[in-house]
């Protein structure tokens, strides 16, 4: 086991996708409860004993939580120096036993199946309470809903949604963010010139800044780990929340005639106290964009407003997707704007079964 | 290694306070700015706008104005990636670099907080490493911008979407060698006013520093490392490569695979060497910007001069410059060593009454936080005012005249000369390192200006002078006891 996590460790040294900080804290309990994280994502483990007790930490199968922790019970005598790690196939992957205070780093990989895989501290007595897990291109429930994490957190989200993400904002600026805001920051699932921008509603979307487009959106609290801006190390934001849209399919929007899309980013104007109206050239015409959300989390309002265009805009659907707008004709696969509306024009994207 | 501590020691005591022989007050104050609470005061960015308001940028994305009279903060900006650097349009409008671009943010509707960000230019590579800091912008005189573009980290990797070609042909994995895997990490690039991003010069590590000399000439700081013996200053010119050979790379044209594997001497052939190298655990660690004094004398007898901050220690660094054969070099000595000072020097800026202010960061390695500013107390130090080469020796000019019987005593000057190694290998230790003795000494009518003739004078050497009990003719001791100066030329 030692030898296949020093060849681990050496191989992912090099390439994590993303870094993840975890501490253990005082009264048997993990700092964060859940994270989402693609299937086969390589992660930096930053696994950080806050607590005066020994913890470790341990993924497992789905479903074997409970088992696992009895089966490290059971190693009695021999718990120690396994670092209380019983060596059944239910076990995934586990770090060693970090003693007060300590601090280590690690390097996993997340499964290549996707699935809810619990961690949990292992050490006798803690694991009842002490665990979490991990959502492998899994959606999350709302957190007040979700059986995979303790209970005492479920029932802190329900009475005060989003208090640790509050904490957080207020550790770290002098001000307090009310949505609408953004932040430009390394995101996961997109590219590096990305803008997390918070709507109000608990509504958050991920834009990718070279692609000039939203790349995925999630509800729920916002991001976490952001004190990401204090370490010499690779880092990427958490999402604290549940994706409900993601579009990687081809550009949505095509003025007619020209399927060779150019993309080039020119920016954004804060409007309405705070709603990014992104600018930037679709195959050298200029398109401001800007993105709200529908009441009930069922989707956004994009208005567009494009400059000296005389050519119709066509709008790719999507199966999974109810696009339509009142300045628009569906035809086929495609909304069309008539070329006399593209001025200005909104459509409306509603997610279907959310 | 426990040589070079002993020699070392006596750097490493700040000895610029008043002796007790002569209790005066001393030349600079250092003053806390007091910081807004919740505000992790990790500086990235510091400059004046035209009204006399403090800029301020920060590792967490804040750019905020500080009013120097109502000693109030107000939010410019907030949620931006790492904006390292501005340049300052007009009392609403800043430009500045961050993570994934070159913006200018203007506050176009009066209410004091910027609403509409224009991208300038986000015409290169990002990968996503931790390590790949862009720095400046700083403009010249035809209005280019220029910005300085980080290498990767070996201590961290790529994220799986990067922006630019990604291009791991010149990559080599070595531990500790900084990479290039997309354009155009390591270089210093021109943005032209017509928005055209172009590439200017290669071969930096982590050039962590832009500025310009009273002249015009741009210079970049980098840090020590790999390929980097000890952190240098280097006078940045178009097409020259100054010596980290991973940005070679995207070099037009480049055929020669990954640059970093090419024989140490044919490297070293095509570099540029560095106008002023600083010597590690002597004078700088981490430099950072350099900040030419244009005060005219405000803050005191530097004018024109060039300083520089740095991190590791709670000190500001002084340079001068020279050209000699075509060339710029020069010495570098500190300025300012304690006093209330703090580490982590990152961002120098002078406001308009010619006070220095200094923004800290540590992120993780040495430094600190806050924002302090250094006053000239109009009490004029007795420094070095200027060190020149000359065809035997140097001239070591003083801000007072010198007491003449320790400057005309040879024995008082302790100097030293050795050379740092250009390899891959992390930093360099000093080599072939010789006491140099003083074979002829002139002190100038006016007392302020010592000639010293060495028995050795040899190219790509720094000289190193010791001057532990110089005073002035009145009795007050010289502020800084040591300056390095670095000979690339010599003078005919």
């Amino acid at each position: 086991m030692c030898a296949s996590l020093l060849h681990q460790s050496v191989y992912a040294q090099q390439k994590a996708d993303t870094t993840l900080h975890l501490r253990a804290q005082e009264g048997l309990k993990f700092d964060l409860v859940r994270f989402a994280l693609p299937p086969g994502t390589k992660v930096k483990l930053v696994f950080i004993n806050d607590d005066d007790m020994d913890h470790n930490m341990v993924i497992v199968q789905p479903g074997t939580r409970e088992k696992v922790i009895q089966d490290a019970l059971a190693l009695g005598e021999k718990g120690p120096t396994l670092y209380y790690v019983p060596q059944t196939k239910d076990v995934i992957w586990s770090t060693q036993v970090l003693g007060p205070h300590q601090e280590a780093e690690y390097y996993f990989t997340v499964p290549s199946k996707a699935g809810i895989y619990p961690f949990v501290c292992t050490y006798p007595g803690h694991g009842m309470t002490m665990f979490g897990a991990i959502y492998a291109g899994i959606p999350m429930p709302p957190l007040q809903e979700d059986k995979h994490i303790p209970a005492q957190q479920r029932e802190q989200a329900s009475h005060g949604a989003h208090v640790h993400h509050q904490k957080v904002q207020e550790a770290l600026h002098p001000y307090t963010l009310e949505a609408p805001y953004l932040y430009r920051i390394f995101m996961p699932y997109s590219g590096p010139a990305s803008i997390a921008v918070r709507l109000p509603g608990e509504i958050s979307y991920c834009y990718d800044a070279e692609l000039c487009r939203i790349r995925y959106a999630w509800s729920g609290g916002f991001l976490s780990n952001m004190d990401l801006w204090k370490n010499k190390k690779d880092t990427c934001a958490i999402l604290e929340g549940e994706i409900f849209f993601e579009d990687n399919q081809k550009f949505p929007l095509e003025i007619e005639g020209m399927d060779d899309i150019q993309l080039k980013f020119k920016g954004y104007r804060l409007v309405d106290g705070g709603y990014p109206e992104f600018n930037y050239e679709l195959n050298g015409v200029a398109v401001s964009e800007l993105t709200r959300p529908l009441p009930d989390k069922r989707g956004f309002t994009t208005t567009y407003r494009i400059k000296n265009n005389n050519r119709p805009i066509k709008i790719s659907l999507r199966e999974n997707l109810v696009i339509t707008s009142r300045q628009g004709k569906t035809k086929r696969s495609s909304l069309i704007i008539p070329a006399k509306k593209t001025r200005e024009f909104t459509i409306e994207t509603i997610i279907k079964n959310i | 290694m426990l040589k070079y501590c002993l020699i070392l020691l006596p750097f490493l005591t700040f000895a610029q306070s008043g002796s007790n022989e002569n209790p005066v007050k001393p030349s600079y104050e250092v003053d806390n700015i007091e910081l807004p609470a919740g505000l992790s005061a990790q500086v990235t960015a510091l400059d004046f706008m035209p009204d006399g308001r403090l800029v301020a940028g920060f590792s967490s994305g804040e750019i905020m104005f500080y009013h120097p009279d109502t000693k109030k903060w107000d939010v410019f900006a907030h949620g931006m990636h790492e904006p390292l650097g501005f340049q300052v349009v007009n009392n609403t409008t800043v430009i500045y670099i961050q993570r994934p671009e070159v913006t200018r943010a203007s506050d176009t509707d009066g209410d004091g907080k910027a609403d509409l960000f224009e991208t300038l230019t986000d015409d290169f590579g990002i990968t996503g490493n931790f390590h790949e800091y862009n720095y400046g912008p700083v403009k010249d005189q035809e209005g280019n911008l220029f910005i300085g573009l980080n290498g990767g980290s070996p201590g961290g990797w790529i994220r799986s979407e990067v922006r630019g070609k990604l291009d791991l042909g010149g990559y080599i994995p070595l531990p500790k060698q900084m990479f290039s895997v997309v354009p155009y990490r390591g270089w210093i690039m021109k943005l032209t006013p017509e928005g055209k991003l172009l590439p200017f010069a290669s071969g930096f590590r982590s050039p962590n520093g832009l500025g310009f000399d009273n002249k015009g000439n741009l210079y970049a700081t980098d840090n020590q490392g790999d390929w980097i013996g000890t952190s240098p200053l280097h006078h940045v010119q178009e097409g020259n490569f100054y010596g980290h050979p991973s940005s070679l790379y995207w070099r037009e044209g480049w055929e020669k695979g990954p640059p970093g594997l090419l024989p140490v001497h044919e490297l070293d052939s095509m570099r540029t060497k560095a106008a002023i190298l600083f010597p590690h655990g002597i004078i700088a660690n981490s430099p950072t910007q350099p900040l030419t004094d244009l005060t005219e004398g405000k803050f005191g007898p530097f004018a024109g001069q060039m300083l520089v901050g740095e991190m590791n220690s709670p000190r500001i660094v002084r340079v001068l410059l020279e050209e000699v054969g075509g060339q710029m070099q020069g010495a570098c000595l500190p300025f300012l060593d304690g006093h209330g000072l703090r580490k982590g020097n990152n961002r120098l800026a002078f406001d308009p009454d010619g006070n220095l202010w200094t923004g800290q960061n540590d992120h993780g390695w040495a430094g600190d936080k806050g924002i302090q500013r250094i006053r000239y107390t109009g009490v004029p130090p007795m420094d070095i005012l200027n060190m020149n080469l000359t065809p035997k020796g140097f001239d070591l000019e003083f801000t007072e005249p010198v007491d003449p019987t320790i400057a005309g005593n040879p024995e008082e000057y302790k100097i030293r000369s050795y050379y740092y190694e250009y390899h891959s290998k992390y930093g360099s230790d000093q080599f072939d390192v010789q006491n140099i003795q003083v074979t002829d000494l002139q002190i100038s009518a006016d007392g302020k200006k010592v000639s010293v003739t060495l028995n050795q004078l040899i190219p790509d050497r720094v000289y190193e002078f010791r001057l532990e009990n110089f005073k002035s003719a009145r009795g007050t001791l010289l502020a800084n006891k040591i300056i390095c100066y670095t000979l690339n030329r010599l003078k005919n």
